[in-house]
């Protein structure tokens, strides 16, 4: 149970900054996902927080104690590895009890903790057996039960997930989240896969090369991306961006896309002329056969059931975008149809930035 | 259509039967290389355990029709055989645990860190066996003689842990880069500092591999006669015992001591076979 406090978190291999001065709170009990595609940082940052790592610059503060200069064993921490790290010539009962050994706690504690943590992830079963006899779920769980036996105040998680199979991982990732729920330590989790970041983390901070692109609830960090990056990060298939221009003229302005104006009102603080960028979500888009005041023509150039919904793409002017409608949609590959985007979704970036102008009023 | 067909259906026969062709090949190949391995040791061997004057019978039987260990213990009962086996079995031990100590952490280091100079450190440590034994022993006795190490045990188990040194730590690091690094992180948020990381986690994980290595050592030194011949006068290790003795005695006797000599290295190559495929073929797990 801890509150951590990075700091300004710089970390530096050779010529590479890997940790681009990276501050986050991450607050008592929360579950905090750090998201990001491959060689963002999220892995470095984690193993800075563990001790694995000591940053070049910045401070990390786990419960308000600094340990930025502390090495793993005195922070209190206890960490699942990608690979899950089992020691192969332990038994799953050494495994589990390794750490509470090395704390010298007494046998008849000892012995109890180990098994309630067996229990708990139900592998109470195969104590005696060596880590070359488990499955790669039951390794896992192994690596899980060795952590949440130090009762550690921080819960450090790399990419758990990823080396199970499709249909397993789903399973864990339910049994995970209802396990760190029950547990309520301070986690923090990494991954690259942002369906696991939307439905365990209580925030999310997407990470992009070195530097924290946003930090929000995963509804807020969906509906409201922050960048370019990180609405095509998240969202499957990811946010569209369409070039468009926000014309005023007399204080009646418009939203135009490929000549095309918007039935959208045009916040205030956008004022004259400037070329834009409109995110929007594919489910947020209606697909319909008849033009109509607003809406902006597309030619259907792929169509892909996916059994709850048609996936549209569709091409706008010289842009590709996604487009979901419903299954019974008549439509045909090289069929015009005409987009209407629905009002309070869509979101304006700046065409040069990148980044969130604004949302629509 | 039967034109098209008739290429296609010749072509497998043809590629199979060079398939064959070189699999014969290879099992000549194989065949060859052994006999030329094993029949100087089965012939020694055999003349080891027949009697005296079988040994000067032509031609050979390939089987042996009289079994005798008369040579052999006319071989063991030797003047200074026994006493020079044991200097044998001591010089061996210390020349295995001095390459240990020396090299297991060495391999760690070069499988862990990355240093400055570090790779040109590999090929420094291979070049020490550029030099050959015999330019090195003159200067080496004489520095010896200075030191106090002539003629004693310590001496030729010191020369025999330098020659062992570049394959002990080149193995060793091959095998300690076969643990994986997140084994020993995970033992350091688990509570261990470094140390206790490496004994508990990564040397436990190591051992076989170090095992296969340090017999290793000792046959090398079980073998080595040059520094050992040089180095000592009085207290011999086997091998120079045999050789010094080599010209003044019987054929009988030489063919006993030289089965006496390669059988123990044979038995010890048998035992750690398994950790050198291992360590070579595919990565330590």
């Amino acid at each position: 149970m801890a509150e951590i406090r990075i700091d300004s978190v710089r970390k530096v291999f050779g010529k590479f900054t890997a940790l681009k001065d990276v501050s986050l709170t991450i607050h008592d009990r929360e579950f905090m996902v750090l998201l990001g595609p491959s060689g963002c940082g999220k892995t470095t940052l984690l193993r800075c927080i563990a001790g694995l790592e000591y940053p070049e610059r910045g401070r990390i503060l786990i419960g308000g104690r600094d340990v930025t200069d502390e090495p793993p064993r005195r922070r209190q921490i206890a960490m699942v590895f990608q690979s899950y790290a089992v020691f192969p010539h332990l038994t799953v009962y050494d495994n589990i009890a390794f750490g509470l050994r090395m704390q010298k706690t007494p046998a008849d504690t000892l012995k109890r903790r180990v098994d309630r943590a067996a229990e708990l992830m139900q592998i109470g079963h195969l104590a005696e057996r060596y880590p070359a006899q488990l499955s790669g779920g039951q390794r896992q769980r192994v690596a899980v039960a060795r952590a949440l036996v130090m009762e550690p105040a921080v819960l450090l998680m790399d990419e758990p997930l990823s080396n199970l199979d499709a249909l397993l991982r789903l399973q864990a990732r339910a049994e995970l989240k209802r396990l760190l729920q029950e547990v309520q330590t301070t986690t923090v989790y990494v991954t690259h896969d942002q369906v696991e970041a939307m439905s365990m983390g209580d925030r999310i901070a997407v990470m992009q090369a070195g530097e924290i692109a946003q930090v929000d609830v995963p509804t807020q960090v969906y509906d409201d991306p922050m960048n370019t990056f990180v609405g095509g990060f998240i969202g499957s298939p990811p946010m569209n961006f369409l070039k468009g221009m926000v014309q005023g003229s007399n204080g009646a302005s418009a939203i135009t896309v490929g000549g095309h104006a918007l039935n959208v009102p045009v916040p205030a603080k956008l004022t004259g002329q400037r070329d834009v960028l409109l995110g929007i979500r594919a489910e947020s888009i209606e697909a319909i056969k008849e033009p109509q005041p607003g809406s902006v023509p597309a030619r259907v150039l792929v169509i892909e059931p996916l059994g709850s919904h048609l996936l549209l793409t569709v091409q706008v002017g010289d842009e590709l975008a996604k487009v979901a409608t419903r299954t019974d949609f008549p439509v045909a590959p090289d069929d015009t149809v005409y987009l209407q985007p629905e009002a309070g979704k869509i979101r304006l970036y700046d065409a040069q930035s990148k980044t969130l102008v604004t949302r629509d009023a | 259509m039967t034109t098209a067909e008739m290429p296609l259906n010749i072509e497998p026969a043809q590629r199979s039967r060079r398939r064959t062709l070189s699999r014969i090949g290879l099992y000549a190949g194989i065949v060859v290389l052994t006999l030329f391995m094993i029949v100087p040791i089965y012939l020694i061997a055999v003349a080891a355990f027949s009697p005296r004057d079988a040994i000067y019978t032509y031609p050979k039987s390939v089987i042996p029709n009289q079994f005798s260990a008369e040579t052999m213990q006319f071989f063991v009962g030797s003047r200074g055989v026994l006493d020079a086996t044991r200097n044998s079995v001591i010089v061996g031990v210390l020349a295995l645990l001095l390459s240990m100590l020396i090299g297991a952490p060495a391999g760690y280091a070069l499988a862990r860190f990355i240093f400055p100079g570090r790779d040109s450190f590999k090929m420094l440590i291979l070049t020490t066996r550029a030099f050959p034994i015999v330019i090195l022993s003159i200067p080496l006795a004489v520095n010896f003689i200075q030191w106090g190490l002539y003629d004693t045990l310590w001496g030729v188990a010191l020369a025999h842990t330098a020659l062992a040194l570049p394959v002990t730590i080149l193995v060793s690091s091959s095998i300690f880069m076969g643990v994986s690094r997140e084994l020993e992180e995970a033992a350091l948020t688990l509570g261990c500092n470094r140390l206790q990381a490496f004994m508990r986690v990564a040397l436990p994980l190591a051992l076989p591999g170090l095992a296969a290595s340090a017999i290793f050592t000792f046959v090398l030194s079980w073998n080595e006669v040059f520094a050992a011949t040089i180095l000592t006068l009085r207290n011999r290790t086997l091998p120079a015992l045999v050789m010094s003795q080599l010209n003044d005695s019987p054929l009988y006797f030489r063919f006993a001591g030289g089965f006496f000599l390669v059988f123990p290295a044979l038995i010890f190559i048998f035992i750690i076979r398994k950790y050198l495929l291992g360590m070579w073929g595919q990565v330590v797990k």
